[in-house]
């Protein structure tokens, strides 16, 4: 089909666009997120990183050195211990606790003997390997070669493996670097910051409004100090430079006055006065870098170049720029007086960057490599120094790998990113991977970490802005104090990786703007709404009056593939600036272009997208698709598909239902749906059972939840299919009948059919991990393992050890129960230590005669029983590492957990024998019967969609689309169901199977997906007649894992006074709980132990008190404290 | 205005009221009761797959008896299944606990009415109880590390042997018939050096135990649908009509001037939707019922025993529970 043809098709229509959203996922997946930020950091940050930090220098000798020359990461590898290193695989990490690593090599030169010495491939650490990066093993691997290896080939990677558990760095929100943030303070101040960065500083500069006055407030400074000062001391004249940049519209001017008044009292005319002024203005303690003095007005100039607005260059000591930012900052305080539309909003997604593996574990790197580099120089200063040197100094003896491979570790281990020398403190970055089902995992992968105190009650950050939009789900965030604040990306949301700005600046030349120092000079000045400042980065480039048009020229060349095709532009009209970023850390969204109201993409670039011909990224290249980031979104008018194309739109959605997340594209029809249930659903789906990966059975988890029969749901989104969920579902297809029966289905309950039980429907296994390790303590003695001994007595194997093999641990296969030995495991102890509890050990003959070990078994602890599944012994070093993995069938009861694909969750109510179930007229009936009252208050309008499609796909055989914005109609479905002969609103006459009758209404009925989620009553059911208690206060213990006490707590007691009933109370309270009897003195009131008084030693007479024994406690306390609390005895006889 | 409208609704369809038809009540005489018994008829209408399909009308009696005779046939009649496994090897990836079960759902050919029930304690294998089979199963071995695909074996129902008993000497243990009741029955997929080893005790049982001992895959009845035509439906309301009907209700026939007119041709195919009382036209033309005390039975063997003779078994086990009941009355009445 040439050309002419696909023109004169019109309105053309695209269809099936979805396929690009496929292709996108395949190359730029969210994991991919995490993948490309490690590959970076690898590839580019390190050796910037390794640059900056080359060279080490002894005071000592000041012709020592030494210098890293180049870098390079090795092969996966692990050292298992004396010296023996061999390339390893994800699997053997898990399995074995090791942490997936491979060593940094470096190649350096050093002086040595007077001469320069050169080593390659040195190794100054370990680095965690991030899985399927370029580093690892798996990355390029066919699916085959990835199950030879034992890995899932759906697993998205981009986790790390530390001490054998998967962590993941979360993706980190912060506010954007170099960015005027204008906005009223804490103490209703109105102020202009900005947070700048440079390679070595991080500052921030304020300029706040008081009393009319604008000043700046900056760290160094003890006091605010007038704006005009500083200018002053940049030696720009206010009059003919600052209030060009500032404005000299009357508006502007008047509201500048008090501050140019205030200044003119201050009696500042020349560059000098002013840094004297700024000099008995400096806070103590400030002294420069280079450790000798200087007198502090050159103190202040060093400030003044440096850290203030450190961001912005100076060239040649030429202050304009810096002027000119500052100019900027009071004239979006003066504009925001005028006008409050002009307050930034924090929370705006466009001045927000995320942060991911690479960036922190840079950070860890920078940090690592710096404390190497001192401690190579004080070891070199320490060793050089010594008069007489035994030996040449050899610096490669002297590198600490450790520290560097503690470094990392630490990070992954803890998850906290602690860095003192960047002052970064943050708790909970590296989590552990969930693998609570399949979609947990991956649900994990596009999670957005934000900044904020989760315990703040604040709720600007957390609810959703219209500028997330396409960035992040708007439906996945937890409940709770988390809500807003960890966020999921959507979809299509793609990052942005740093490309130089200087694209960008060179193009901008082309356009007519104005640099800083011409503008304030030249007449060419503000008139109010003429002229926009142009933003490269966060710095002013200049001036301009053709914003649209420098903007056009930006994107035309990132269209055509000249620049980077994640270079923004965005013009602003409220705040007159035009904003251009070419910084990393961007979000941004590929959207379809449009020009002149025209789609230059046409069906049949779609249909070779799908026939995998094109690829999506060609598409880009082309022009066809482009990136669009938050700030430059808001400056388009972006259709949602064809039938909104309008000459003024500028960009075209690929297709809507990607501004969804991965987790919230599992739900069918989730557009039908009350918001927050598509919210329930989201936490919902992470908890269902179902298929974890293709190698589940080779993992050992410490909980393992395998569903026994997944099936893939009947009513599908496109985004199901898309991130392979329908590989590893999590739920089965049943046939469910909404109606209300028994009454054992009221509050949402569920009533079950017990023969669908039976055919093993949501049948699952629950696999735990418990392990023990086998070591030798300092002195060399070694733990054994000991087969079943016999008693003596009887004759017979000790019960708890019966199930034991040969080689002291259990058989595979043997079911156990709690207190069984698992592992027979005993320790050494010294002869001197040896206590009546210690077992003279059975196995005496077969090692060490005579020693005598203590029993150290690793037992059963769990309530209900288990099958040992697998055993897996692993040596490390001189530790023998085991692993045993129990297996348990579970069986759907009474009181386990179910839930729609809706928020719809439940527990079984009852289990109702498949004779007394309704039946249909074609005989069928249903596995779950739902209670109907759960649907018309939630209003989840897309389950009963979702029914409907099951149903008419179950008819067709075919699977419905439940994509949102975009799915299969409802009309479509009741004609499959008008045709096959049933009604088509899915309703039908069912017949009462226990009295054989008609229902006297229509149910509604069909096939339909349930997931069943990891809560069940086996793993909660507890009761207690007796039990420990505590030794403190000998109240109950608390929970069920210690068999605690059930509290009747504050509310219940409240319950006991109103009725009246204070014998049972006394019984709850003190008898059922902590009762002790002491004597108190009847003269002084204290306790006392024996017939006489033990305080006031008066003979006297000493009555028995009931009480809490925790009120004892607290007076015993009391009294440690000088405090005394006495009581008066009465008694009721008296 | 609505009120009426949905009353209007109702009258005409009203699948739900139904009435009694014979008052059973204590004073009746025997001779009612003949009576009775007399209007009760059967009639099979349709046997197929091997008389393991079948369909029948039970005409006159309650829908309560009907019910009866359904839930017997669910989970009274016995049959024979799997239910202990002696488990010698399992190296496929499928679990011990979930192979036991996929097994113990495999339906076995074979007549529960020759076995008795195995009571609990006794010996596994015996004769009289259990029908044993074996499943041995390898999967050939390759190079695990020079080829490029593994190639999975499959394991089928077919594959399982049955096992003579020594001791058996009712002819029924001869039975060379005995077997699963379908040979392309998956048991299992075994990848390369794979393999299973297991025999099975093929035990009687019934459905309220397991259902995997319910011996058909549907018992169920509906009843008989009828449908009138107020008027004459042609054209394209007739083609309107048919399509709100399950297939083969409403044909169309067509007369000499080329007009068309609907008849409604198999009342009983009907699904009794109520499709056609959503059209404002047709709702006012059609009216539509179930027949009182007309049950069509639908039931399907599971392929051990024919549908006749599960109903056969169903119907004694209702008459032995009558006349257990009609007994225990009886001693009641003797000593009171």
């Amino acid at each position: 089909m040439g050309m002419e043809d696909c023109q004169q098709l019109k309105p053309k229509k695209i269809k099936a666009t979805w396929v690009i959203v496929k292709d996108f996922l395949r190359n730029h997946g969210l994991e991919k997120l995490h993948i490309d930020s490690y590959n970076n950091f690898i590839n580019v940050e390190m050796p910037k990183i390794l640059e900056a930090n080359k060279r080490v220098t002894s005071d000592a000798d000041n012709s020592w050195f030494l210098e890293y020359e180049s870098i390079r990461i090795g092969a996966p590898q692990v050292d298992d211990g004396l010296g023996q290193t061999h390339m390893t695989t994800p699997n053997e990490c898990r399995l074995r606790n090791l942490t997936y690593s491979a060593p940094i090599l470096v190649n350096m030169r050093y002086m040595q003997n007077s001469s320069v010495q050169r080593k390659t491939d040195v190794m100054i650490g370990r680095m965690p390997v991030m899985l399927r990066s370029q580093l690892c093993t798996l990355s390029g691997r066919s699916d085959e070669e990835l199950v030879r290896s034992k890995e899932c080939p759906l697993d998205p990677g981009g986790y790390f493996i530390a001490r054998g558990t998967e962590k993941v760095v979360l993706m980190q929100e912060q506010m954007m670097k170099n960015r005027t943030v204008c906005e009223f303070n804490t103490k209703k101040e109105l102020t202009c910051f900005v947070v700048s960065f440079s390679h070595d500083h991080k500052t921030r500069t304020t300029v706040a409004k008081k009393h009319g006055c604008y000043y700046v407030r900056f760290s160094m400074f003890k006091e605010d100090i007038s704006v005009l000062v500083i200018f002053a001391a940049m030696g720009i004249h206010y009059l003919d430079m600052a209030l060009g940049w500032i404005g000299r519209e009357h508006s502007t001017l008047e509201k500048f006055t008090l501050s140019v008044d205030e200044f003119l009292c201050l009696n500042i005319s020349k560059k000098e006065e002013a840094l004297l002024y700024l000099a008995a203005r400096l806070k103590t303690g400030i002294t420069s870098w280079g450790g000798y003095k200087r007198p502090k007005t050159a103190e202040v100039t060093q400030i003044l170049l440096g850290s203030f607005l450190s961001h912005v260059p100076v060239k040649n000591g030429n202050f304009d720029d810096k002027a000119a930012f500052l100019s900027y900052m009071i004239r979006r305080c003066i504009l925001v007086e005028k006008d409050p539309k002009m307050l930034d909003d924090r929370d705006h997604f466009g001045v927000k960057r995320l942060q991911l593996a690479g960036n922190i574990l840079s950070l860890v790197f920078e940090d690592v490599i710096k404390s190497l580099n001192t401690e190579l120089k004080t070891r070199a200063d320490k060793h050089l120094k010594a008069r007489a040197r035994t030996s040449q100094f050899d610096p490669t003896a002297h590198i600490r790998q450790d520290k560097v491979t503690h470094g990392f570790n630490y990070f992954l281990d803890t998850g906290n990113l602690n860095i003192r020398r960047f002052k970064v403190n943050r708790v909970g970055v590296a989590q552990v991977l969930v693998r609570l089902s399949y979609v947990s995992a991956v649900g994990m992968m596009s999670r957005l970490q934000s900044q904020f105190e989760k315990s703040r009650k604040v709720s600007g950050p957390r609810s959703i802005q219209a500028s997330q939009y396409g960035i992040v789900c708007p439906s996945d965030t937890p409940e709770g104090e988390g809500c807003g604040l960890t966020k999921n990306l959507a979809l299509m949301c793609d990052l942005t990786e740093e490309s130089p700005e200087d694209q960008v600046r060179k193009l901008l030349t082309c356009v007519t703007t104005k640099a800083a120092h011409e503008v304030c000079t030249t007449p060419w000045t503000y008139p109010p709404g003429e002229v926009y400042t142009v933003f490269v980065n966060g710095s002013i480039f200049g001036y301009t009056k053709d914003a649209l048009e420098s903007a056009k020229l930006v994107r035309q060349a990132r269209r055509i593939g000249k620049i980077d095709k994640f270079i923004s532009a965005a013009v602003s009209d409220l705040h007159r600036t035009v904003t251009f970023s070419t910084d990393g850390g961007r979000m941004t969204r590929p959207y379809f272009v449009v020009e002149h109201g025209q789609l230059p993409i046409e069906q049949k670039h779609v249909d070779a997208v799908r026939d995998n011909l094109v690829g999506f990224d060609d598409l880009v290249q082309v022009g066809f698709i482009e990136y669009l980031d938050v700030n430059e979104l808001n400056d388009s008018l972006i259709a949602l598909d064809e039938s909104e194309l309008t000459p003024d739109t500028t960009h075209m959605e690929i297709a809507p239902f990607s501004i969804l997340g991965v987790v919230a594209g599992t739900i069918p029809f989730p557009h039908h749906n009350q918001s927050p249930r598509n919210t329930y659903q989201c936490a919902m789906g992470k908890q269902a059972i179902g298929a974890i990966a293709t190698n589940q059975t080779n993992r050992i988890d410490t909980v393992l939840q395998v569903s026994w029969n997944p099936q893939r749901p009947l009513v599908q989104s496109k985004s199901f299919g898309i991130t392979s969920f329908d590989q590893l579902p999590a739920g089965q297809n049943a046939i469910v009948a909404m109606m209300s029966y028994t009454s054992y289905d009221i509050e949402d309950a569920l009533i079950l059919n017990k023969a669908s039980l039976e055919r093993g429907y949501q049948r699952a296994t629950v696999y735990r991990k418990l392990q023990t390790s086998v070591k030798a303590n300092s002195a060399g003695e070694k733990e054994t393992l000991f087969p079943a001994r016999v008693n003596p007595m009887t004759g017979l194997v000790y019960p708890q050890e019966e199930k034991l093999d040969t080689d002291g641990m259990i058989g595979v296969g043997y079911n156990v129960e709690k207190g069984d030995i698992l592992v027979n495991k005993y320790v050494p102890v010294g002869a001197q230590q040896t206590t009546d509890l210690t077992v003279q050990s059975p196995g005496s003959v077969m090692s060490r005669p005579l020693v005598v070990d203590k029993p150290d078994p690793l037992r059963f602890q769990e309530v209900n029983p288990c099958h040992v599944d697998k055993i897996m012994i692993s040596q490390f070093e001189r530790e023998q590492l085991i692993k045993v993995r129990t297996s348990q069938t579970r069986i759907p009861e009474i009181g386990d957990k179910f839930s729609s694909r809706h928020g719809q969750k439940g527990v079984c109510g009852l289990i109702v024998p498949e004779e007394d179930m309704p039946f249909t007229m074609d005989g069928i009936r249903p596995d779950v019967i739902m209670n109907p009252h759960g649907i018309p208050s939630r209003m989840t309008v897309g389950l009963l969609r979702e029914l409907m499609g099951s149903k008419a796909g179950a008819l067709l055989g075919k699977v419905f689309d439940g994509s949102a914005f975009g799915e299969d109609r409802l009309e479509e479905m009741m004609k499959i169901l008008e045709d096959n002969g049933y009604d088509k609103s899915g309703k039908e006459i069912m017949i009462d199977g226990v009295t054989g009758k008609i229902l006297e209404a229509y149910i509604f009925i069909g096939p339909f997906f349930y997931q069943r989620l990891k809560h069940m009553v086996i793993d909660k059911i507890h009761a207690r007649a007796k039990g420990p208690r505590q030794t403190l206060t000998r109240q109950p213990t608390e929970g069920r894992a210690h068999d605690g006490g059930l509290r009747m707590g504050e509310m219940e007691r409240d319950c006991m006074i109103a009725h009246g009933v204070s014998s049972l109370l006394n019984e709850r309270l003190m008898l059922a709980s902590d009762e002790c009897e002491v004597l108190v003195c009847d003269q002084c009131g204290l306790f006392t132990w024996k017939e006489e008084c033990s305080s006031c030693r008066k003979p006297g007479s000493v009555s028995t008190v009931r009480m809490p024994y925790a009120c004892k406690l607290l007076f015993q306390e009391l009294i440690s404290m000088n405090i005394a609390p006495r009581m008066t005895v009465t008694h009721p006889s008296e | 205005m609505t009120n009426t409208k949905r009353k209007e609704t109702k009258s005409a369809l009203d699948p739900f009221h139904e009435e009694m038809v014979v008052d059973l009540q204590p004073e009746n005489t025997l001779e009612d009761l003949e009576n009775f018994v007399k209007t009760i008829s059967v009639e099979v209408h349709d046997i197929t797959d091997e008389g393991m399909t079948m369909e029948f009308d039970l005409i006159g009696v309650m829908a309560s008896v009907a019910n009866a005779i359904r839930r017997a046939l669910l989970v009274e009649v016995p049959s024979m299944a799997p239910e202990t496994i002696l488990l010698q090897q399992n190296k496929s990836v499928m679990a011990d606990e979930v192979l036991g079960h996929r097994l113990g759902l495999i339906p076995f050919k074979a007549d529960a009415r020759k076995y008795k029930f195995r009571p609990p304690g006794s010996k596994n294998d015996h004769p009289d109880y259990a029908v044993l089979f074996d499943l041995i199963a390898e999967a050939p071995k390759q190079n695990l590390k020079t080829d490029k695909k593994y190639i999975s074996t499959t394991v089928y129902s077919s594959q399982f042997k049955w096992i003579r008993h020594p001791d058996a000497h009712p002819p029924a243990m001869n039975d060379s018939s005995i077997r699963p009741v379908s040979d392309k029955i998956l048991v299992n997929i075994l990848r390369p050096s794979q393999e299973m080893h297991l025999r099975i005790h093929v035990v009687k049982g019934i459905g309220k135990d397991h259902i995997k001992f319910s011996p058909v895959s549907l018992a169920s009845y509906r009843q008989l649908p009828w449908i009138k035509l107020k008027r004459p439906v042609d054209n394209e309301d007739a083609d309107r009509l048919k399509g709100m009907f399950s297939p083969g209700v409403v044909e169309i026939d067509e007369d000499k001037n080329g007009s068309r007119q609907a008849r409604i041709a198999n009342a009983r195919l009907d699904s009794r939707s109520q499709n056609v009382f959503r059209d404002p036209y047709l709702k006012n033309v059609v009216e539509m019922g179930l027949t009182k005390e007309h049950f069509i039975f639908s039931v399907e063997s599971i392929g051990a025993l024919n549908v006749a003779a599960l109903v056969k078994e169903a119907s004694a086990i209702l008459r032995d529970r009558c006349e257990y009941h009609f007994l225990s009355i009886g001693t009641r009445d003797a000593h009171p």
